[in-house]
């Protein structure tokens, strides 16, 4: 190895973790969420305005609270309320779910059509 | 009366059509062996670029590393296929990045430093690519360093094993 290629290698391992931080916490905070129930859009909401959401899933009635650019699981009839323990979330692109009563909130920017595009 | 065509050929050209020949075979066999996590391929084949660079310079290694890439993908089936495009565009990033690379003064980089070199070249141009054809989906990023972190790992073993082979060689 010469002495570039060890500069390289330390260079690079010092700004790995930066890259990390970069990626996963940096993805820009979400403009409006999407609620889907079961397979079906539910409904769409912008983060900016603050509100309640009552959404009827197969288990009952689970209650959405958005704050401040902000969306969380208030209370859900599941067991586990893996949900509500999950806590706000903001970051365009997260998704957050109440699976056993098949409820889904996903975050989006502003500019986001598509997710995947298949040949 | 017929005319014959006949291609002069340089010693240079057999040399690049050797080498490919021996890079699309690693190339072939190693997409044969099944990876741990999608995304992740040591990359074999590309010891040989880097042992080609260090021997006989950018130019062939150029040709050896791209002409790997459409004579593989030729072979596998993957021609102008997604899987193509993201070699492709791997391939075409690192090549692009070693120039720079072996024309620095003094002693410079040795095979470690262009194997590592080329590796995250190769990744970042394949993410830039998927991101702008198939996925253009922000979330695609937050798969990247683990992915980084992988190729410059397998970037620095490549590189140990072409400096070992440049040992041998000599």
């Amino acid at each position: 190895m010469t002495r570039a290629d060890l500069f390289l290698l330390l260079a690079v391992m010092f700004a790995l973790p930066f890259v990390y931080q970069a990626s996963w916490h940096n993805q820009g905070t979400a403009a409006q969420a999407v609620i889907l129930n079961g397979k079906h859009e539910h409904s769409r909401h912008s983060l900016h305005e603050d509100r309640r959401i009552e959404v009827k899933g197969p288990l009952g009635p689970s209650h959405i609270e958005i704050k401040q650019g902000r969306i969380r699981f208030v209370d859900s009839p599941c067991k586990a309320k893996v949900c509500i323990q999950r806590g706000w979330i903001d970051q365009a692109g997260t998704l957050n779910a109440c699976v056993p009563n098949r409820i889904a909130i996903r975050l989006s920017g502003l500019h986001e059509q598509y997710d995947s595009i298949n040949y | 009366m017929t005319d014959t065509l006949q291609l002069n050929t340089t010693p240079d050209d057999h040399r690049i059509a050797w080498f490919a020949a021996l890079a699309v075979v690693i190339h072939v066999v190693e997409s044969a062996l099944p990876s741990p996590l999608p995304g992740i391929k040591p990359g074999l084949a590309n010891v040989v670029t880097i042992i080609v660079l260090c021997k006989y310079g950018w130019q062939t290694a150029a040709w050896v590393s791209l002409l790997r890439v459409l004579a593989g993908s030729l072979i596998l089936g993957t021609f102008l296929t997604p899987t193509f495009m993201l070699a492709f565009s791997g391939a075409l990033c690192s090549v692009c990045v070693l120039y720079p690379a072996c024309r620095l003064p003094g002693r410079g980089f040795g095979p470690v430093g262009f194997s590592l070199l080329a590796a995250m070249a190769h990744i970042s141009g394949q993410f830039f690519t998927a991101w702008m054809l198939f996925i253009p989906h922000p979330g695609i990023w937050q798969l990247f360093p683990v992915l980084l972190s992988f190729a410059i790992l397998l970037g620095v073993i490549n590189g140990i094993i072409s400096l070992h082979v440049l040992k041998r060689i000599k």
